[in-house]
């Protein structure tokens, strides 16, 4: 039987009654595409909060000045429960992120793509549906 | 200082309110269908410990328009080993708190207040608890902790209610909680920046170091026996502790209300960006 | 299908981003989930009863069933039925499967921002599956929201015009939703699908069920000991719940709501009456009837399956973490003073093919290292 597929759409794009469409926060308000960036750096902090996860990496400039970015990620909590924590993630470790700038020049990324030193993806990557399955941690 | 006095009336005052497991108990729990002690039931503090730990005497409050309506009340404290044995550079760091409470409170923008703290605001907490959870929940902010009956995890990530894992120790729950946010979020606008967590208004405070170790058990139908000792290598030289009774509140049908503070509050916070208040 | 956008593949030397393992990995997850499909289409077809095949549901110490765990409602299914299918309340159980696969494979993330599946954020990662169902709203028949009233209709029209003159930028905290969203999140009650994180953790006591949602760690607080609801004069965002056992069936009615409510046109009017009923070891299917006759034409019922999934739920502390509420805010002032250029218009994608090939383009600014190739 052949079925007509119409849009299957992602279940969520609605119009609520009182709200605005749209993501839960504008990304666009915050950061802009005009500002492609790719950042190079160390692990400096790691903040599993929600809404967003936060990284902060150092960057050493041309001449050698270390600057700080913040690079506003997804949500910790499927990060949480396939295994990371806040203690699997190691400080220090060699980081290229791939991202968009914040459209105030505040040193702050919309981080799209996160690559360890190995080339390794820093997150879970496309790799995250095999990891559900797998990681059965202990944790409640 | 009189340190003979003090340390009278601390030992008086442990004994009457820190009862030991299996030390001079007169009462017995009613137990849940799991079999554990009940807690579940709507309990508050009916003290002082919110505005200041410590014994205070009386004192005008920090906005003159609010007059005697939030003017601080005299308490006798509830430490039961203090004072709190600051270091002394920490102690400099809550004189300045102190003196910029407004700015520095979590509780006046709303955040969640972290624990002990909870646990001792003016706002009812409610207990629900099954066999492996046991939620305790505040009126205000409608904070939750989660506690984790026999859990053993480490905290995955800081968090402002902390991560506790909880034992019963004969009829006693004891809670050890970990993983406390210590401020606000790096990234976080300077105007809803906290840096420390107030464990009080009169800023006695603790930074992600926290440790806390809680001691809860029922001393009869409609009461509570509640202790806690922190610990905080960043701030206090010793662990210390805390004890107070937690008052079952009894009226029928007593249910927390909802108090959404972040909607009161969103005019401050966010005033400085807005061409004028929301409301 | 895809839907709008673009999508840019670039080769990169050496390395391509491979799009196989993910549907690779989703196909396993809807192969596991067969069985707990046809348990759902069990559940679809007739109404929950106290036995329902050959499970027996697991009881709690006072001898309830046992709701309590960890659960996810997210799904690919869409909330109101595509018109096309209006006849079609269901699928068979291989076009199901297909409609989820496709749902998967078709997933896009906004072109600048995280992507989701990086964080294991997308529904089949976080434990979605197959729905029979061809939309969550299962009455009216037509599977779609049923219109306004007269009055009603006026009413929404009247503040969707209002929202609208204030313009684009935001004026206060209230223009901004994830700011609102930290006050309430909407989407705990009645619930509403959210693209990620519509996860709850329930803990029940004899006398009391709590539901705890992931956003905002919003909870419901529900009695069990039949009491009456709250004074007319009490309303609030999450309502005043009362819940009661009808067999193995958890029923809990909602009343209450805050007049600051908006839910599909109904400015906290509506009545709400859930039932939630565990269906096997890793499933409770959840319905929702909602009615109010000064906005909607008849009342209309939702279904919304919730599977099983690992915990723990983390705290979401909201207006603690609000970066981008503030930066909204500020940008908007700033935006109006001719300080910052217009927000850049939202645009659909993939994300990383997108930074990719700005990259290559050279439009990319790089900070730090050396810039020599070696991570290309």
């Amino acid at each position: 039987m052949h079925v007509r597929t119409i849009g299957i759409f992602f279940g969520v794009i609605m119009i609520l009654g009182g709200a605005r469409a749209g993501a839960h926060h504008s990304w666009n308000t915050v950061f802009s595409e005009d500002k492609p960036l790719v950042l190079r750096g160390t692990l400096a902090k790691v903040e599993l909060v929600n809404p967003h996860g936060w990284i902060w990496i150092e960057v050493k400039d041309a001449d050698g000045t270390v600057m700080r970015w913040g690079i506003e990620g997804g949500p910790p909590n499927n990060l949480i429960r396939n295994g990371i924590t806040k203690d699997t993630l190691k400080l220090g470790e060699e980081l290229v992120v791939r991202g968009y700038g914040a459209r105030d020049g505040s040193n702050l990324l919309a981080g799209v793509k996160y690559e360890r030193a190995d080339g390794k993806e820093f997150w879970l990557g496309n790799d995250g549906a095999e990891a559900l399955a797998k990681a059965r941690g202990d944790l409640k | 200082m009189r340190p003979t006095a003090i340390l009278v009336a601390t030992v008086a005052f442990a004994a009457v309110l820190s009862v030991r497991p299996g030390e001079g108990q007169t009462y017995t729990a009613p137990r849940t269908a799991g079999g554990q002690p009940d807690l579940n039931g709507f309990w508050q503090a009916l003290n002082t410990a919110h505005w200041d730990l410590e014994p205070h005497t009386a004192a005008p409050g920090p906005v003159l328009q609010l007059g005697a309506a939030y003017a601080v009340p005299p308490g006798q404290g509830v430490v039961v080993d203090g004072p709190i044995p600051y270091r002394p550079d920490a102690l400099e760091k809550k004189k300045q708190y102190a003196a910029n409470a407004l700015r520095e409170d979590a509780e006046v923008k709303c955040y969640l207040p972290g624990v002990p703290r909870v646990m001792y605001m003016p706002y009812p907490v409610q207990i629900v608890q099954s066999d492996s959870t046991i939620l305790m929940m505040s009126e205000f902010a409608s904070a939750q902790r989660t506690i984790y009956v026999g859990g053993k995890n480490s905290p995955p990530a800081d968090t402002w209610m902390g991560w506790s894992n909880a034992q019963w120790e004969s009829d006693t729950l004891v809670i050890d909680s970990r993983g406390f946010m210590g401020g606000t979020i790096s990234a976080l606008d300077p105007e809803g920046a906290i840096q420390v967590r107030f464990l009080d208004r009169a800023g006695n405070y603790h930074t992600d170091g926290l440790h806390v170790v809680e001691r809860i058990r029922r001393i009869g139908p409609d009461h509570l026996s509640y202790q806690a000792t922190i610990e905080d290598p960043n701030v206090y030289t010793r662990p210390w502790t805390i004890s107070m009774p937690l008052y079952r509140r009894l009226e029928p049908g007593m249910q927390l209300g909802e108090f959404k503070c972040e909607e009161f509050v969103s005019d401050l916070v966010y005033g400085k960006y807005q061409k004028s208040p929301a409301r | 299908m895809r839907r709008g956008g673009f999508r840019i593949r670039v080769g990169l030397a050496g390395r391509k981003d491979p799009p196989h393992r993910f549907r690779r990995a989703a196909a396993a997850i809807v192969a596991a989930a067969v069985v707990s499909l046809t348990a759902t289409i069990g559940i679809a077809q007739n109404p929950p009863a106290a036995t329902n095949g050959s499970y027996k549901v697991a009881r709690t110490a006072d001898g309830r069933p046992d709701l309590q765990g960890y659960w996810t409602n997210l799904t690919y299914t869409p909330f109101e039925r595509p018109r096309a299918l209006a006849n079609k309340p269901f699928y068979t159980e291989q076009e199901a499967i297909e409609a989820f696969n496709k749902a998967v494979a078709d997933t896009t993330d906004q072109i600048v921002h995280y992507v989701n599946s990086d964080f294991g954020a997308t529904p089949v990662q976080t434990g979605a599956r197959p729905n029979p169902r061809t939309s969550l709203v299962i009455d009216p028949p037509d599977g779609r929201v049923p219109a306004l009233t007269p009055d009603a209709a006026k009413r929404e029209a009247a503040r969707v015009a209002a929202a609208r003159s204030r313009g684009q930028l935001a004026q206060t905290w209230k223009d901004d939703r994830g700011t609102m969203w930290c006050v309430f999140h909407d989407r705990a009650v009645p619930a509403v699908v959210a693209p990620y994180g519509s996860n709850y953790h329930i803990v029940q006591a004899r006398d009391w069920i709590v539901i705890t949602y992931e956003w905002n760690t919003e909870h419901r607080i529900i009695p069990l000991d039949g009491r009456p609801h709250a004074p007319a004069s009490i309303r609030t965002y999450a309502g005043d719940s009362r819940g009661r056992w009808e067999g193995d069936t958890l029923v809990v009615e909602t009343t209450n709501f805050s007049p600051n409510r908006n839910f599909y046109g109904s400015g906290g009017t509506f009545t709400l009456v859930e039932r939630f009923t565990r269906t096997a070891d890793d499933t409770v299917v959840h319905t929702y009837t909602v009615s109010d006759p000064s906005t909607w034409t008849r009342p209309w019922t939702v279904e919304l399956p919730m599977h099983r999934i690992n915990g723990p739920m983390l705290e979401y502390a909201c207006n603690e973490n609000n970066q981008d509420g503030f930066a909204t805010l500020k940008n908007a002032r700033a935006q109006e003073e001719g300080r910052l250029a217009p927000m850049d218009a939202v645009k659909r994608g993939d994300a990383k093919a997108a930074i990719t090939e700005r990259e290559e383009r050279g439009s990319a600014k790089v900070l730090g290292g050396d810039t020599q190739d070696g991570n290309k």
